[in-house]
């Protein structure tokens, strides 16, 4: 995709971490990194807290710019254009910087050919929390303050209708939109 | 447990996310509130009507802008001064970075999108669909001061009537807090009834075809008295204002019938609208995740269905 480098951050002992102790981590390995701009997704698959950012911003004391829409660098800032629940505020902040983009930002590209041959040659350093200056104790569900009680199902939504549309599937809509008191 | 409840405001008037929180809180014990930013005293003593005995405001001019991290500053100045057992939040796009950064400030951890919120054996345990709702996860806290940030929609305000003596208080600003800096806002008004406040919502996406599509669904919302509302891939394109999107960048809407005309139903935007009543999904293409979390789904042509529903619901009277 256009990396040149990357650095995976893997430890047994980070298994289990929640926002504190993720954040933790990713802040000690960015501190090695001392990069101008920090970029972040839009979330993660599993946990869906599109939060983390703003925590390891605060570890670093760096502003932060979160779902940002656009996004443009200038030699000294960035500029993100962010979308909010009443519109968009553009926000500047000068480097470095954390940005989270949101998935409005653009469409990945798929990877070339060329692009997937040259990963293989391309440098990858695993570190360990050590190396990224946190103790085992910080980390994983040691470091966490958050806790998973129980899991359950969740309540299932009813029978589900499925009509083929003939020509009469807004009446039947309309019927079972009736029937169940909803006009 | 004694809550702070960060309330955040809009136009004069506190939003109904916080205050839904803050019902909740006040169930649970004693709930104070928190107003911050530009006429953040004005608006405060409103909260005295949805829950809260006290509210603090705080109207510092780095709190002027809607940017979260001198929000952090004041909300764990705060916490410092009144030693809340919880500091709640609801989960907005200015809110989840400030509950983030004051969960790293304090070292408290954070549970987030949360549906509920209730004390079993003396502690405070929180409900949170997880895996896009496919699981219920209870979640609690190990230490003694617990950050938690609901999901949008998740809890209504309730009116108790009450009124809570407001409390101005000062705070100090890190440095890093006030780099960044807000150049512009644009603010999108939507013409229609709001969707957040609409019983019935009749929404669309890419499926519509065309930003024409649209003038279909204001028709069968109008016969329905509902609202029109629409997918961030039709926003982007410019088909329809962004205050009307629902997902996970939008709104969170939970009306008594949600009817997705041309939405695949793709996560973004199932977070928004998964907690209606109701959902009719109309889809020409069978394979729609929508088709897996509607309750009525029509295989079939939109352009056919929609016009044809409209004309029987007005037929009806």
């Amino acid at each position: 995709m256009g990396a040149d480098r990357a650095v995976l951050v893997s430890d047994e002992a980070a298994s289990g971490s929640d926002l504190l102790a993720t954040a933790r981590a990713l802040a000690g390995a960015l501190e090695r990194e001392s990069a101008d701009l920090v970029l972040f997704g839009q979330s993660a698959g599993d946990s869906d807290g599109a939060v983390l950012w703003a925590a390891v911003a605060d570890r670093l004391r760096r502003p932060v710019i979160s779902q940002v829409a656009s996004l443009t660098a200038e030699a000294d800032s960035v500029t993100g254009k962010r979308q909010t629940e009443h519109g968009y505020d553009v926000i500047r902040a000068p480097l470095p910087a954390i940005v989270a983009v949101s998935d409005a930002i653009n469409e990945p590209r798929y990877p070339s050919l060329k692009g997937i041959m040259g990963a293989k040659t391309k440098a990858q350093e695993t570190l360990t929390l050590a190396d990224v200056g946190v103790e085992a104790s910080s980390a994983g569900e040691a470091g966490s303050k958050t806790t998973v009680l129980e899991l359950e199902p969740p309540p299932s939504r009813g029978d589900q209708v499925k009509i083929e549309d003939d020509g009469s599937a807004a009446q039947r809509v309309l019927d079972l939109v009736v029937e169940r008191k909803l006009l | 447990v004694k809550s702070l409840v960060y309330l955040e405001h809009y136009h004069g008037e506190l939003e109904r996310g916080g205050l839904g929180v803050l019902g909740k809180a006040a169930s649970l014990g004693e709930a104070a509130g928190v107003v911050l930013g530009e006429g953040a005293v004005a608006v405060a003593a409103g909260a005295g009507a949805f829950g809260a005995r006290r509210v603090y405001a705080c109207d510092a001019p780095e709190l002027a802008t809607p940017l979260p991290q001198a929000r952090v500053d004041a909300l764990a100045t705060l916490v410092e001064e009144t030693s809340p057992d919880a500091v709640l939040f609801g989960a907005s796009v200015l809110s989840a970075d400030v509950a983030s950064g004051l969960a790293a400030r304090l070292d408290a951890g954070l549970n987030w999108d949360l549906t509920d919120l209730a004390e079993r054996d003396g502690e405070l345990v929180g409900t949170r669909p997880a895996l896009g709702d496919t699981v219920i996860v209870d979640v609690g806290w190990k230490d003694s001061l617990k950050l938690g940030m609901i999901r949008s929609g998740a809890l209504d305000p309730v009116e108790s009537g009450g009124t809570a003596e407001v409390e101005t208080f000062e705070s100090s600003f890190s440095d890093f807090s006030t780099l960044a800096t807000l150049v512009e806002q644009t603010q999108e008004e939507s013409s229609g009834p709001s969707i957040e406040d609409a019983e019935i919502i009749v929404a669309g996406g890419r499926g519509l075809g065309s930003p024409e599509g649209f003038t279909m669904l204001e028709e069968l919302a109008a016969a329905l008295g509902g609202a029109v509302g629409a997918t961030r891939a039709v926003v982007d394109a410019g088909w329809y204002p962004y205050s009307t999107q629902v997902g996970q960048t939008g709104k969170t809407v939970s009306p008594r019938l949600y009817i997705a005309c041309g939405i695949s139903g793709a996560i973004q935007h199932k977070v928004g609208m998964q907690g209606s009543g109701t959902i009719v999904a109309i889809n020409k293409d069978p394979n729609a995740p929508i088709f897996d979390f509607c309750d009525i789904g029509v295989v079939g042509d939109l352009h056919q269905v929609v016009p044809k529903l409209t004309e029987l619901v007005r037929a009806r009277g």
